[in-house]
């Protein structure tokens, strides 16, 4: 009688041999794996703006990328920026923010296109953990309060328009005649307004003129259009006003030194003079028509200060640190960057 | 009867389905190659990236269609070799499995990866003929170019025409050899050639001026690098008085403002090259090179001579105003 | 036997591998049919699947991209029928309208802007001025505007050149152009109504399409200009190509190319109002289960149910091969000699019946080779003792004594005689060996013997010997009447006392053979007696006899001739005995047939 043996005579042996083969593979798979190249600690940026061409967030652009150069240099810390511009849709900025977190930004910072239409972009990043730092164009509270990771860094409206207002009610005050000058006793304003759907443009319009009018300064409003924060736009309805109201425009109240130049330009064309002129941002050329007596005086933010309290959270935030001390936050996520009045300096 | 031999053929057999069981339905033995991503970095000559909007639109096409990580480095300060070298050689330590360049100094760089080569791929982008450092290279022949200028600033201008070559004061490769082509042809054709550096506080207006004042005279402006054509249109624009002796304003750019200066009629004459595609072509070689499926390859691109007509010709919208 | 050779090898599969190897091989056929039929099936379905879901795709494209253009074409409609008609430009502006208008369609209008047929600009939003040095009048798309007045005029994509723009941005905008009736005061005068449609916001529309696996779409109007296209910017460049001549002479509906070595399938689907098309490409190659993961996954499967059917197969032929097995072993050892080898029963029922066939013949065969030992065992015995009565010391001691005392009292004669008789008598015994003789042969034998009896027993007794003349060649035992007729005298006549003892011996042919009788009226038997001399022990010798009962003529007249042949007994007590024999009627030639010699 044959003695009955397992169906492999040797259970065991099969199971054993089985086992051998799976963590061959096991093994191989591993080794098979991605090497992590290892670099030097690196944090990676991606910046999206609402518009390339708008002179203001040109200059914050600038000065972000100075200040994540001098990060690099000082901490040997490679920042990797990356910016990109949205042309104004708010779609290609959603694509941006999306194609930023799929390369593995560690932070983004966001200026919105359509600010009522943030919460695709606050639930990609929500989704992904990647903080946010919105800055220059506000989202509303309730959209910021979704999580704890959005920062909102940006120029207080109010506080602009006042310091506004006050560069040409100081003046008023001093000299009357050089705001009034036909001497008609009532300075006669026209007003560039930003884009409509912008927080800044109506804050900045109403207290602009409000400080005035608070001041004691008479005016008058001549008339007033949207130049979408664009010189071109501002240029063409100057020249349009130009035209209507021949030599009584007295002063051009702007939201931005942008459209301030663009009325200065339609001036300049016009070959006419003796029109205050005054905008609020600070930018560069901005700065430099007020040297050049074009402009009457505008509210500078602090770029550098704007750029490196964005920086700071951003590279803060990407490393998984505590923000810095003395970086103190409104709610613990809002920002107002400090601003003064420039004006020409009086040789 | 089962003999050993089936044993052994049962076990082998069973351990292969168990094998093929994890190559097929896990990810341990195969792994789904998801699409790697190829970082790449390039390293321009300048501290802003205002000369390389097209070039990166490029870049950025072909990144999305080749599944590339684009690092733009631009130098702490312009024209700096050795802070070139030193980005180029940071940016492989992080990772990069490629690089483009765009040299300040050819043959500083030159010597310096020969004494420590890089070990990554390196595509040059305008550089002077195939180099042996380089993998390959994607270049507009700037010598030729400044040839051509000087060639249509002759045909336009008599002989006696004063030349200004205005330049912004820092020496790179390019510049050079932009600048020995456009001597050549010009003084060939008997030009007066007068250097005018714009790194002193004013000196093109200051050469501006001494059109008008003490005595008139006139003269052309060639620029050597897009920064003092720039500058030079601004002033033009600025201020009326140097215009009536400013017989031509000519140079090479392909940024936005001075296709505008040429539009506004500020710049005559202006040398364009395609930019779009040579970002496109630099990241896809870069791209090869991550792969490994890189050959020594040069490839040579055109230049243009347009006038302010130009802009409007279809073939020349699409070149300089390239859609995204 | 086996032939050598090649074939050879496969004629020793055994069962279970010739099971084994049909079933495993018609499994895997089977399994390969089924997967590469399924695999065809499903591509194919897939392939018609994609075809369908693409053209879906290519129409819902086609009705966004008209939706689209009917929107900005509305657009054109609302500002001219619903602003420009109904205004007076001499004393109202229009900026207010257009600008509620131009508001609500920001995302895809760059600019709106009237001109007068000379070419300025009446009102423009958002707020803008025409280029210096721009004469609008001579701008192929005004003349054309202002030519076909009923018409709304497309352009093709181009750089936003009408307006001053400031700063690093272009715009690349189509031109929606349309003849305007402008009113002022009472004059009418022709104008030119224009919308700039954000060139981005049609690329939305048709970005991020894909057809199938690597499929695409573009569009080009009906002069074969590239109007959009995924590498648009390549193709202008140089560095990309595509087929737009061909896609330009294609009229709606579905084709097939050939382009730069890759089969394409081509939807052509037109875009109402400006002739514009839309075409789908998409490659045949992309449609394909061609993953090296599927591939191997398929691989797996086929492997996996081959592996489970060759268990079960294993399983089953082992079930049924086995018990064969182990059959064939018994039979091995039973071919070997081993008749006592266990015969395995088991397995199914036939390998079963088979093995309790084998073992029942095994017993058989056991069983017969016994009977043929006990047959030729005794045979052996009657032999010898047939051997031994030819030899028997008895008969021949007292025929001896009855010579000498002849001799002694001068009977030369008988004496001679008794000689000559008993010479005979044991030639005849002998028969050189032979068990059977002649029927004459036997008669002389028992002739020989009845005379010297007679002698001996001083003619108490008379015989005849009376046999048909025809039953003298048949074939007869040997020593078969001898020991009868010793019977009958010793039984018989040995207490008649007058001498009227009778011994006839009649030998007859009948039709069922042939018939000895010996006959006497001697003593009789009882039964008893009958059957003791049937059955007896053939070992007990007759001291005066030859040595052979009656027992062993029967036995060896069966052995010989079989059992239909014999003896038989018949006896009166007081009145006589007749023993009769019953042989097969066999001449010599016939008998020695019968042996098959």
């Amino acid at each position: 009688m044959k003695g009955t043996r397992g169906r492999f005579g040797n259970i065991k042996r099969f199971w054993k041999t089985v086992c051998l083969f799976c963590l061959l593979a096991l093994v191989c798979a591993g080794c098979g794996g991605s090497e992590k190249a290892e670099g030097l600690p690196s944090v990676r940026i991606g910046v999206s703006l609402y518009r390339g061409d708008d002179t203001f967030i040109n200059n914050i652009r600038g000065e972000l990328e100075k200040r994540a150069k001098a990060y690099e240099q000082e901490t040997g810390v490679k920042v990797h920026l990356d910016i990109q511009d949205a042309k104004g849709s708010q779609n290609t900025q959603n694509n941006q923010v999306e194609r930023f977190i799929s390369l593995g930004c560690d932070v983004v910072c966001i200026n919105m296109v359509d600010r009522t239409n943030v919460s695709i972009i606050i639930d990609k990043a929500m989704a992904a953990g990647v903080p946010v730092v919105f800055f220059n164009r506000q989202p509303v509270e309730e959209d910021m309060n979704r999580w704890d990771q959005l920062y909102y860094i940006g120029v207080d409206p109010k506080e602009s328009a006042v310091l506004q207002g006050s560069i040409v009610a100081d003046l008023y005050e001093e000299n009357p005649e050089q705001v009034d000058r036909n001497g008609d006793g009532v300075v006669s304003y026209v007003l560039l307004e930003g884009e409509s759907s912008h927080q800044d443009s109506v804050i900045r319009t109403e207290w602009s003129v409000q400080t005035l009018k608070d001041s004691g300064v008479p005016v008058e409003k001549l008339t007033g259009g949207i130049a979408n924060w664009e010189r071109s736009q501002a240029s063409a309805l100057m020249e349009q006003w130009l035209k209507e109201y021949p030599g009584r425009i007295e002063l051009v109240i702007s939201n931005n030194d942008d459209m301030a130049l663009g009325a200065i330009d339609a001036i300049e064309r016009a070959g006419v003079s003796g029109i205050s002129l005054v905008g609020i941002d600070g930018t560069v050329p901005g700065n430099e028509a007020v040297e050049q007596g074009t402009l009457l005086g505008t509210v500078a933010s602090d770029k550098e200060e704007y750029a490196g309290v964005m920086m700071d959270i951003a590279i803060a935030r990407a490393r998984g640190e505590e923000l810095p001390e003395d970086l103190v936050l409104e709610e613990g996520k809002y920002y107002w960057v400090s601003q003064e009045i420039v004006m020409k300096k009086e040789k | 009867m089962i003999t050993k031999r089936e044993k052994i053929i049962w076990a082998v057999y069973g351990a292969a389905l168990v094998l093929l069981f994890l190559a097929s339905s896990t990810d341990l033995i195969i792994k789904e190659r998801e699409n790697p991503v190829y970082p790449i970095s390039v390293v321009i000559e300048e501290d802003s990236d205002d000369q390389y909007v097209n070039f990166r639109k490029g870049m950025d096409q072909a990144a999305m269609e080749l599944n590339a990580d684009v690092s733009f480095i631009t130098l702490y300060e312009s024209s700096q070799a050795e802070q070139q070298l030193e980005m180029l050689r940071r940016e492989k330590q992080d990772g990069a499995q490629a690089l483009v360049v765009a040299p300040v100094d050819e043959g500083a760089l030159e010597t310096a990866l020969e004494a420590e080569p890089l070990e990554v791929p390196l595509i040059l982008s305008n550089g002077d003929g195939l180099a042996e450092y380089a993998s390959a290279e994607v270049s507009v022949d700037i010598r030729e170019m400044g040839r051509a200028l000087g060639g249509e600033v002759a045909g336009r201008h008599g002989s006696g025409e004063r030349i200004l070559l205005f330049e912004n004061g820092e020496e790179t490769s390019v510049k050079g050899r932009f600048e020995e082509g456009l001597r050549e042809s010009l003084s060939q054709a008997g030009f007066e050639l007068v250097s005018v550096s714009g790194d002193r506080e004013n000196g093109f207006r200051n050469a501006l001026e001494s059109l008008c004042y003490p005595a008139e005279q006139d003269a052309v402006v060639i620029a050597l690098d897009p920064d003092s054509l720039l500058e030079t249109a601004e002033l033009l624009e600025e201020s009326a008085r140097y215009r009536p002796y400013v017989k031509g304003v000519y140079g090479r750019g392909t940024s936005i403002p001075v296709l505008n200066a040429l539009d506004e009629g500020w710049i005559t004459g202006l040398c364009v090259t395609d930019d779009f595609s040579a970002g496109y072509l630099c990241a896809r070689l870069a791209v090869d090179g991550a792969r490994g499926t890189l050959k020594k390859t040069e490839i040579s691109l055109p230049f243009y001579y347009i006038e302010r007509e130009a802009l409007r010709e279809p073939r020349y919208e699409k070149m300089l105003y390239p859609i995204e | 036997m086996e032939q050598p050779g090649k074939r050879s090898w496969m004629r020793q599969f055994s069962i279970r591998t010739t099971i084994y190897v049909y079933f495993t091989v018609s499994a895997l056929v089977a399994i390969l049919l089924i997967g590469v039929s399924l695999y065809g099936r499903l591509t194919s379905q897939m392939t018609a699947t994609i075809q369908e879901e693409n053209q879906a795709l290519l129409n819902q494209v086609n009705l966004s991209v008209d939706a689209y253009l009917r929107t900005i074409m509305k657009l054109s409609d609302s500002l001219y029928y619903g602003v420009i008609k109904n205004a007076d430009l001499s004393a109202e502006t229009v900026n207010n309208e257009f600008t509620l208008l131009y508001d609500n369609n920001k995302e895809q209008v760059s600019n709106i802007a009237l001109l007068s047929k000379e070419g300025e600009l009446l009102e423009a939003v958002p707020a803008a001025r025409l280029k210096p040095g721009l004469d609008v009048t001579e701008e192929e798309w005004f003349q054309n505007t202002l030519e076909r007045t009923d018409n709304l005029h497309f352009t093709t994509p181009h750089v936003q050149y009408l307006f001053d723009s400031t700063g690093n941005q272009y715009r690349w905008v189509i031109t929606l152009s349309r003849a305007v009736e402008i009113t002022r005061g009472t004059a009418t005068d022709q104008g030119v109504l224009l919308i700039d449609i954000t060139y981005g916001s049609f690329q939305q529309l048709l970005d991020n399409i894909t057809l199938g696996n690597s499929g695409y779409l573009y569009v080009i109007s009906s002069g074969g200009d590239l109007i959009y296209h995924p590498r648009m910017q390549l193709i202008d460049a140089g560095l990309a190509e595509e087929n737009v001549q061909a896609a330009a002479s294609y009229r709606d509906g579905n084709y097939r190319e050939e382009y730069r070595g890759e089969t394409r399938d081509i939807s052509v689907k037109s875009v109402g109002y400006t002739g514009w098309k839309l075409i789908g490409v998409s490659p045949e190659r992309g449609i394909a289960l061609n993953n090296l993961k599927t591939k191997l996954f398929i691989v797996f499967i086929v492997a996996f149910v081959l592996y489970i059917l060759a268990l079960i197969n294993s399983y089953i032929s082992t079930r049924i091969t086995v018990p064969i097995q182990k059959l064939e072993k018994s039979v091995n050892a039973l071919e070997a000699g081993d008749l006592n080898a266990e015969i395995h029963i088991g397995g199914s029922y036939e390998i079963q019946h088979l093995g309790r066939s084998i073992r029942d013949m095994a017993e058989r065969i056991q069983t017969l080779m016994k009977d043929i030992v006990a047959e030729h065992e005794s045979k052996r015995k009657s032999e010898f003792d047939t051997l031994q009565s030819q030899i028997n010391p008895h008969f021949l001691y007292n025929t001896l004594d009855i010579i000498v005392w002849m001799i002694e009292n001068e009977q030369k004669d008988e004496a001679v005689k008794v000689v000559t008789a008993l010479a005979r008598f044991f030639r005849i015994s002998l028969s050189k060996g032979k068990s059977i003789i002649p029927v004459r042969d036997e008669l002389e034998h028992v002739r020989n013997y009845l005379m010297i009896q007679q002698k001996r027993f001083k003619n108490k007794f008379t015989y005849e010997i009376d046999a048909e003349p025809e039953t003298l060649e048949l074939c007869s035992l040997k020593l078969m009447l001898q020991p009868l007729v010793e019977n009958s005298i010793y039984h018989g006549m040995e207490f008649k006392m007058d001498g009227d003892g009778e011994i006839l011996i009649q030998v007859r042919r009948r039709e069922d053979g042939l018939w000895f009788t010996v006959g006497d009226n001697g003593l009789g038997m009882t039964e008893e007696q009958v059957e003791s001399l049937l059955t007896g022990e053939a070992a007990v010798h007759s001291s005066r006899g030859s040595g052979i009962g009656v027992k062993n003529v029967n036995e060896r007249i069966r052995l010989y001739f079989g059992e239909d042949y014999g003896l038989s007994i018949d006896s009166e007590p007081d009145e006589g005995t007749t023993v009769t024999i019953h042989l097969p009627a066999l001449t010599k030639e016939e008998l020695r047939e019968k042996e098959g010699l």
